[in-house]
This record gives structure tokens, C-alpha cells and sequence, in this order.
């Protein structure tokens, strides 16, 4: 029989949307890129994610025209909401199983 | 003149928050990202010459660990080993001398000003210990029991008329092949019948508190910054906020001078120089210390509520003011 504990363990959630992001060595910081540019993770907006999505809808379905594109991607960002940005970099800073390790000064050191 | 050293991993965003400070400072820095050990960064420690120093392939910079003023310690992990002709012990046997490697570089720089002494946080991550020591410095706590004695345990929950949490003593994760769980803070529903289930593990219960709210203080040396969390708005996030964080409200609060002095004192009995303490606010306003996590996260607070953690944080580095 499993310890009681056990008993209360329950699935974790991932984000249901990912902000497309990678670390950049010679910044020494996790940008993503906007039309081309660089910008730090950390300094993004929503209008920014909005447009990271745009660009995705268009890399996934690039024979699409562009009311098409437009219409996805407002369709995308409508049904999330104002503080979507928000929740994903949230996310990234504290996914649930990294914030349950709020207590733990290093994740695969022990 | 002051050079910053960022222990961490690539992936810590947190760290990325330090790093736009020091930039916009001007403060000399390097982040060191101990999952690029062998990768992009190495190392050489000529204990002969007196020489430690680190290399960046990538941005073709040299460390001298013997210039590094303050540490910002964050998370560090170790790097992924992937070569087809090891087997998982040889694997184990090379993770084992990355980690005692990076742990020599640590105590090589046990002369610079950390935030926060490694040794001193591994000790004050343990649960027990923070409740004994809260208790000490005269802060209120729950009633607490770690227990797999199974009469202890059912008259500690007779005891809290039936009304008891448990909850995880160090982190409730539990990781699997291909997905993860994670235990939070649950109310006790009964004790089980079966001995068995008592007996096998330590549990940890502590009588359930009514609150108003829960309170994160991030200390940052001396100063508090005090968040309101209204966990008791939405009923999945009245027992453990962390459940369903996604707009739970935040808002920034002033702490009483008392419990303020009592975080500091904290943090010095614990050899820290940050902590993120969790409180209860209860029904008659008063602050129940939950636990302090010394290596705890930020960088939300700092978003929602617009304090300046990690300004605060910079600032310590360079002035060693705590």
C-alpha cells in the first residue's frame, strides 16, 4: 500500500502555448525574435507574442493568404486574453514543477 | 572594483533579470552556466600556479575566479553527458566529477560575497529546521507534526479537531519517464485505517488555518517585499495557491514593523542574505510563518507587483550592505 502522501499526488500541467525563446550566449540571456530582431525574453509584451504567433501561423501554413494568416491569429490570441503574454512568461519562470522546487537551490545536483 | 558571478543554468529566467541589471549598471559580470561545463565553457585549476580560471568558448572571455567579487548563486545544473560509447555508469562516474569540480570552484570562492552562501542555504532548505528556528525567533507557526507513528498522528489530528493539511516535507515532485506529478498542500481528508500507509513515510500535517490571504516576503538583505496573494478568492487556490496560479490577484502590502524585524532576524540566523518567506494571514490578521525558501523564485512578484527585486539584488552585490 502506497504512503499516504502519495495519495495527494497529482498531474502536472505544461503550457498550453509556448513563446518560442532560445538563450544567446553572447547575451547572456534568453531572447526571442521579433520580425527578425533580437529581444530579451524578459523584456516582451503581449503586442510581441502576438506577433511571435503571427509569424508562426504563417511559417506553419505558408500558402495561406494573408487574411487568412490574420484571421488565425486573431482568432488565437482573441481566445486567450489580454494577460496571455503574461501567463506564458509566468510560465517560463515558474512552470508548476520548477516553482514546486521553490525550496531547491539546483534541480539535478542532489 | 566589483565582478559579479552568475552560478545558474541557461535555462533559469530568472538569472536573465540579474543580467539586464548588471548591463544596465555597468557592473563587470559572467554567467556561468554550469550545464556548459565541457560544452561551451571550461575550466583550469592549477592549484601549483594559484590559477583558477574559466573559459568561454563562444565569447572567447577568460575568468579569473580570483577576481570575482560577489556570487549570485541561482540554480545550477549539470550538464546532459550524451556519448554513445558510455554506459550509464561511466555517465554516473563523469556527472559525479562535474559536480565535485563545480563544487571546488564554489569553495574557491568562498572569499567573495554570496548571495547567498551555498552551505548556508542547503541548511535552511529543510522544513523542520526553518519551523524550529521561526519558533525560536518568536514567530507563530501551525501546529506541526512529522510523524509515521500511527497514534501520534491520529491524536495530533483529534487534537486539531479533524482539520489538518499535509503536506510535502521537501519538494512534492515526482518525476516519471515521460511526464510529472507533483503533491502540494492538501487538507487531510482522515486518517487512513490501513497502519501501513502511516508507517512507510514521514508525514508531515500541520492544523489548517483559516486565512485571509497568503503573504510571500521577499527579503532582499534588510528589505521586505511584501506581496498579498489572494489565494481566497478561488476556491481551487484557498488551501495552496500554487494549484491554480493563473490570475490570482497581487498585490503589494507594507508588513508590520514586527514581522519585518522577525525576517531579518531570519535571515541572519540563517546565514542568508535573501529568502522568500511564505506567511499565512489568518482570519484575525496575523502573520503564521509557513516556511522560507532560501533559493526561492522572484521573478513573478517582480512582473505582477512592479517591485524592484532584482534591482535590490544587484544593489547587494555591489555594496555587500547585509
Amino acid at each position: 500500500m502506497k504512503p499516504l502522501l502519495i495519495d495527494y499526488a497529482i498531474d502536472t500541467e505544461q503550457p498550453k502555448n509556448q513563446f518560442k525563446y532560445e538563450y544567446d550566449f553572447e547575451e547572456s540571456l534568453s531572447i526571442v525574435l521579433i520580425n527578425n530582431e533580437k529581444k530579451a525574453l524578459i523584456e516582451t509584451n503581449n503586442q510581441d507574442f502576438a506577433l511571435q504567433t503571427r509569424t508562426k501561423v504563417y511559417d506553419e501554413t505558408n500558402e495561406c493568404n494573408v487574411d487568412m494568416i490574420n484571421m488565425q491569429t486573431k482568432t488565437r490570441v482573441h481566445q486567450e486574453n489580454d494577460d496571455a503574454y503574461l501567463q506564458l512568461l509566468d510560465m517560463t519562470i515558474k512552470t508548476y514543477v520548477k516553482q514546486e522546487r521553490d525550496d531547491e537551490s539546483s534541480n539535478n545536483l542532489k | 572594483m566589483t565582478k559579479v558571478l552568475i552560478i545558474s543554468n541557461k535555462s533559469d529566467i530568472t538569472s536573465d533579470f540579474i543580467v539586464k541589471q548588471l548591463k544596465e549598471k555597468e557592473i563587470d559580470f559572467f554567467r556561468f552556466n554550469t550545464d556548459e561545463l565541457t560544452k561551451t565553457i571550461s575550466c583550469t585549476l592549477d592549484l601549483h600556479k594559484n590559477s583558477f580560471i574559466l573559459y568561454d568558448t563562444i565569447k572567447k572571455e577568460k575568468v579569473n575566479l580570483a577576481g570575482i567579487t560577489a556570487v549570485y548563486f541561482r540554480r545550477p545544473e549539470l550538464p546532459i553527458i550524451e556519448y554513445d560509447d558510455l554506459n550509464r555508469g561511466e555517465i554516473n562516474l563523469i556527472q559525479n566529477e562535474i559536480l565535485f569540480t563545480l563544487e571546488g570552484i564554489y569553495k574557491l570562492l568562498r572569499k567573495a560575497y554570496w548571495i547567498s552562501p551555498i552551505y548556508s542555504i542547503r541548511e535552511a532548505e529543510n522544513k523542520i529546521f526553518q519551523l524550529e528556528v521561526a519558533k525560536e525567533l518568536n514567530l507563530k507557526i501551525p501546529k506541526s507534526i512529522v510523524s509515521n507513528q500511527y497514534e501520534d498522528v491520529n491524536e495530533f489530528y483529534s487534537n486539531c479537531d479533524e482539520n489538518c493539511i499535509i503536506k510535502p516535507i521537501k519538494s512534492g515532485v515526482i518525476e516519471e519517464e515521460n511526464k510529472s506529478k507533483v503533491i502540494y498542500t492538501n487538507l487531510l481528508d482522515k486518517i487512513p485505517s490501513s497502519r501501513e500507509q502511516i508507517n512507510s513515510c514521514p508525514n508531515f500535517l500541520q492544523s489548517h488555518i483559516l486565512k485571509n490571504g497568503d503573504v510571500r516576503v521577499t527579503m532582499v538583505g534588510e528589505k521586505a517585499f511584501a506581496t498579498m496573494i489572494h489565494s481566497q478568492e478561488d476556491s481551487k487556490t484557498k488551501v495552496d495557491w500554487r494549484i491554480n496560479q493563473d490570475f490570482l490577484k497581487h498585490t503589494r502590502i507594507e508588513l508590520p514593523s514586527d514581522i519585518h524585524n522577525k525576517c531579518v532576524k531570519l535571515l541572519r540566523h540563517l546565514n542568508l542574505r535573501f529568502g522568500a518567506i511564505d506567511f499565512v494571514l489568518d482570519k484575525n490578521e496575523e502573520f503564521i510563518f509557513l516556511e522560507i525558501n532560501p533559493n526561492g523564485q522572484w521573478a513573478w512578484i517582480e512582473k505582477l507587483t512592479g517591485y524592484q527585486i532584482s534591482h535590490e539584488i544587484t544593489n547587494l552585490l555591489v555594496n555587500e550592505s547585509f
